[in-house]
């Protein structure tokens, strides 16, 4: 099934010289250390906390409605430290899912409601179902779907993965249109 | 994506007669059939760990049992446990303060711990390890020692049979005179002279059969004490059934007999034809790695089609559906779309006989392709709703990545073909139900390709196989229930 | 080069030993004391995106789809090995359709290529684990409680016992028993159920049982369990009723140490005693606290009642333990047996490709001779291959 058009209001949202649509219902704390790649689309009441440490995305990313970017932070003994959160390109994150990972590879699928853990590593190609919660620190190795809370590899996905995700976040850019009337 | 999320709309009738979704076929380029994974042989390529994505050699592998030395699954909720790192204070006199006169530093110990359900080594009685990888105790299974025993009586009774049978071909082929010989080349044989001497025979002197013990039963069971039913029960002490099956050599009933258990490995697999034994995919050595070496997807190969839109399908009456084409190879493609009924059967082409194939065939009885036979399903297709195809030739351009930029869709609309984008085209067709089609049921349709496909394999030396082929394949499109 | 390839020959790759149970598929390699791993049997079923079990199959075709996705899951995610041109040993049970085992036979020659098989039930890996010459296998599965005798390596055919008291009878009494204890209909799912029976049930001595129907004891302490949904708390009747219908004697004469006293009956009346004297209880349901103790209870009541007094004249029951867990003991014995020979006795791929036909007990036609007219009126019903 081909994807529908999606229409946002002009007048909400943002676009950047590079591609990036950012909705102005958003919480982007600390911004200057927040590096969107091009092509990404940040819908409304997202928020990214840029303020803990930097959040870099790749291009074609899908941030979408409700959900947190927020990187994750280790104890130690002598206080608590934050660490930078990478997104690699082609990644979508569902609606009101929590991403503490420390890395998110490439062409990663994350469902809505999800609850990545802090400190997770998710590996290029992979897929957490929605409703899913994943512990903290947990390695998604690539080419696994996970689910379930603990979420735990259930299959493996396509070996045209890689190609799934870029056709699947540039058609979703593609159709994500303002809305022609007012 | 949407081969992820959604249910699979269109699906790909494939050479052995399953149906699956485009993104789950391969597409073997030698014999120019679609596969898919029921119908290939997988092969184990490597092994790794799925946590620390560590390559491991195929024969360390097995030497330690398919298990990664350096990571570890709770034993409670089989997430992966973590390495905590304490400090463990030298121990002091709480009266003598002074730290300075003590000479012990202050050492890191280290225990681990689960994210997910906060079990740690520390619970069951793990004492602290001093360093962070390893180290931790390993446990041996309680029967191995009975187990090695039987095993080495076996042994030892397989081989003594293989004896006694060599011993008495040997003899049937000596004794060719009608009576035995007793002093025959060397006197009396040393069997007959134990015998004689009134010994056991040579052969079961092997020690594992002589010292075997067999298992002693007992009248004593063991009995449930006189209170059990009475006694306190905790059931978050008594472990579930996945918990004991996790470490199935203790498989322990006590929650508090629960031990770490190293990560299983993981493989990479490659995938061969079976026709033609050619590698279909073969991943890159690396387990970081999403790249393959050899990746013949029937997505890369075989026009796609997905549904755009279509009006709900009623009895008796014809609706429209909306598909589109894309050509994901680096060439054109004419296509022409077909009712299934239409497709030549394939012909089993006899393959030219040279003493070699034919050797080879004699050779190995069972690869006369039997496999197929069993493998070999009749799909069935639909017949109810019929996509009215338009006996027209659609040529579809090749893949083009830098055409997404070009911004000028070209305008050869006509009243089936909607739109067209560099490799893509939209068609308008119709959709005709059967009138007895019953309401409620599922709506599918059965629609059939003609594709040319350019093969690019370099030829078979001295085989001047033709480089561009006309290619049939038979999809099934869901269009959700039949209205009423 | 030559040498090389004797080599090669000569040190077969190791064999895998399968046991495809009804709840859990034991699986591993041969020589080793214990399973690789013990998994549920059933896989992750794509296109209907939900766990599908091995034995939820309605014909041939649709039970080999299930065996193929299983063993893939067995030696890609678990055992990590090349199906092709490795011995496979499969335990089976006596009882086992022949359907079933044509088409496990097909999937392995034919779809995984192992280069043969080797068929072998569980009563008498049972009995090899213990190396006792005569021994009466009393085995407890998820379905079906069987009792076979075997007497120097010899199943006693006629003597099999089979009666529906494995786990699912204890499962569907726990059912019950809770529905009751709790005063609603509580439709708990299977695993659930399994996992109550295992962490809180346990099986009351005959002397309590007996007190237990008079109603004159006072009930075994009630467990709280917990679960994300709604806990509920166990009562001490459904703890130590559970298991209840393997014991529960009626006119059928239906019940585990019935069946046991049957099997011994119908044995050659040399091996009785000796039988009687090396029982043997083993399968998952086996490891339920306190089971072991009330079969022999039972049996030592019973085997002094008509019609057994007469017919047996058994005084004694001894009872063996397997060096292995009670789930685990036929594999084990697998595992010895596959290691022994060396895979010696397999039904090798191309004699399977040739008859396309496993031998079985049921099934005269590999005891008749080739010069049987027989095999002529079978050859025009049916065309081999």
């Amino acid at each position: 099934m081909e994807l529908q058009d999606t229409y946002y209001n002009k007048s909400e949202y943002v676009e950047t010289a590079s591609g990036n649509k950012v909705s102005r219902q958003t919480v982007l704390c600390g911004s200057q250390n927040i590096v969107l790649h091009g092509k990404v689309i940040v819908q409304s009441d997202a928020i990214i906390r840029g303020d803990l440490a930097n959040v870099k995305t790749g291009r074609f990313c899908i941030i979408s409605k409700g959900s947190v970017i927020r990187p994750p932070f280790k104890k130690f003994s002598k206080g608590v430290a934050f660490f930078p959160l990478q997104m690699g390109d082609h990644v979508f994150v569902g609606e009101n899912t929590v991403v503490n990972a420390a890395v998110v590879g490439s062409y990663v699928y994350i469902g809505k409601n999800v609850v990545i853990g802090r400190r997770c590593v998710l590996k290029d190609c992979c897929m957490i179902e929605d409703n899913s919660v994943l512990p903290a620190e947990t390695v998604v190795p690539s080419f696994a779907r996970y689910s379930g809370n603990p979420a735990r590899l259930i299959t493996t996905l396509p070996e045209a993965m890689p190609d799934l995700m870029t056709e699947f976040t540039k058609s979703y850019y593609q159709h994500f249109l303002p809305t022609t009337v007012n | 994506m949407a081969y992820l999320t959604q249910p699979d709309y269109i699906k790909y009738v494939c050479s052995c007669g399953q149906l699956k979704p485009i993104t789950n076929l391969y597409f073997c380029r030698h014999c120019l059939k679609i596969r898919c994974g029921f119908c290939i042989c997988h092969e184990v390529d490597s092994h790794y760990c799925a946590n620390c994505l560590e390559n491991m050699p195929s024969s360390e592998a097995r030497l330690k049992k398919n298990r990664c030395s350096s990571c570890f699954d709770c034993p409670s909720c089989f997430h992966t446990l973590s390495t905590r790192a304490t400090i463990a204070q030298p121990r002091q006199d709480p009266a003598a303060g002074d730290a300075k006169i003590e000479n012990k530093q202050p050492k890191k110990m280290y225990y681990l711990s689960c994210f997910n359900c906060r079990w740690t080594s520390r619970d069951v009685g793990i004492p602290d390890q001093p360093v962070a990888s390893g180290g931790w105790p390993e446990r041996t299974n309680p029967f191995a020692a009975r187990v090695n025993q039987l095993l080495d009586y076996y042994k030892a009774i397989a081989q003594q049979e293989k004896q006694e049978k060599l011993d008495r071909e040997r003899k049937k082929f000596a004794i060719r005179g009608k009576y035995m010989n007793l002093t025959d080349k060397t006197g009396l044989t040393g069997a007959m002279a134990r015998n004689i001497a009134g010994l056991a025979s040579s052969e079961s002197s092997s020690s594992a059969i002589a010292n075997f013990v067999p298992s002693q039963a007992s009248e004593e069971v063991e009995e449930l004490p006189e209170d059990y039913h009475t006694q306190e029960v905790n059931l978050k002490q008594i472990t579930s059934m996945r918990q004991r099956l996790r470490a199935a050599e203790w498989q322990p009933r006590s929650a508090a007999r629960l031990q770490p258990a190293a990560r299983a490995l993981s493989v990479k697999r490659s995938q061969r034809c079976r026709a033609c034994d050619h590698n279909l995919t073969k991943p890159e050595y690396n387990p970081g790695s999403v790249k393959f070496k050899i990746e013949l997807l029937a997505y890369y190969h075989v026009p796609e089609v997905k549904i755009i839109s279509y009006e709900t399908v009623k009895p008796g009456e014809t609706t429209a559906l909306l598909l589109k084409l894309t050509n994901p190879t680096a060439h054109e493609m004419q296509v022409r779309l077909l009712q299934p009924q239409d497709v030549p059967e394939v012909e089993e082409r006899e393959e030219p006989k040279s003493i070699e194939k034919s050797l080879e065939k004699s050779l190995n009885l069972e690869k006369d392709s039997s496999w197929s036979k069993v493998l070999q399903r009749r799909a069935a297709l639909p017949t109810a709703c019929a996509v009215r195809a338009p006996d027209a030739a659609l040529t579809l351009a090749q893949r083009d990545d830098a055409a997404e930029y070009d911004d000028d869709p070209q305008h050869d609309t006509s009243d089936i073909i909607m739109w067209r984008k560099s490799n893509k085209l939209a068609l308008r067709l119709q959709v005709a139900t059967a009138a007895g089609a019953a309401p409620g049921g599922p709506a599918r349709a059965a629609l059939a390709l003609q594709y040319s496909y350019r093969n690019t394999v370099p030829p078979a030396a001295a085989a001047p196989a033709p480089r561009d082929h006309t290619l049939y394949t038979t999809l099934v499109i869901h269009l959700g229930t039949v209205a009423e | 080069m030559a040498l090389y390839e004797g080599i090669a020959l000569i040190q077969e790759k190791q064999a895998v030993v399968l046991d495809l149970g009804t709840d859990y598929t034991k699986f591993g390699f041969t020589g080793e004391a214990a399973p690789r791993c013990i998994i549920p049997s059933e896989y992750w079923c794509t296109s209907e995106r939900r766990f599908k079990r091995v034995y939820d199959y309605n014909n041939e075709e649709e039970l080999y789809d299930n065996l193929v996705h299983m063993l893939h899951l067995l030696y890609f995610r678990h055992v990590l090995v090349n199906p092709k041109e490795r011995k496979v040993v499969v335990v089976e049970s006596l009882l086992s359709p022949t359907m079933f085992r044509e088409t496990l036979a097909k999937v392995l020659f034919l779809h995984y290529e192992v280069s043969g098989v080797m068929w072998a039930d569980s009563a008498r890996l049972c009995a090899l684990t213990l190396g006792a010459p005569v021994a009466l296998v009393v085995s407890l599965g998820a379905r079906d409680a069987e009792v076979v005798a075997v007497v120097h390596g010899c199943p006693v055919l006629q003597a099999i016992q089979s009666q529906p008291l494995g786990a699912r009878a204890i499962h569907d009494e726990l059912a019950r028993l809770l529905d009751r204890d709790n005063g609603t209909e509580l439709h708990l799912p299977d695993h659930v159920l399994e996992d109550i029976k295992v962490r809180a049930c346990f099986v009351p001595g005959r002397a309590r049982a007996l007190q237990l129907a008079g109603g004159g004891a006072p009930a075994a302490r009630a467990a709280p369990y917990t679960r994300a949904e709604r806990s509920l708390s166990v009562s001490g009747a459904a703890r130590e009723l559970a298991a209840e219908p393997l014991f529960a004697r009626d006119n059928e004469m239906a019940s585990l140490p019935d069946a046991v006293l049957q099997c011994i009956a119908l044995c050659p009346i040399d091996a009785r005693r000796e039988l009687a004297e090396n029982v043997l209880v083993t399968g998952g349901t086996a490891a339920l606290p306190g089971l072991r103790a009330r079969l022999a209870q039972e049996l030592r009541h019973l085997v002094t009642l008509p019609p057994y007094r007469d017919r047996l004249r058994v005084s004694k029951f001894k009872f063996h333990t397997a060096p292995a867990h009670d789930n685990a003991a036929a594999w084990v014995g697998g595992a010895l047996c596959g290691a022994a020979d060396g895979g010696a006795r397999a039904l090798a791929r191309d004699a399977f490709a040739r008859e396309r036909r496993l031998a079985d007990w049921p099934s005269l036609l590999h005891t008749t001779p080739r010069t049987h007219p027989h095999w002529d009126e079978l050859a025009e019903a049916e065309p081999l291959g």
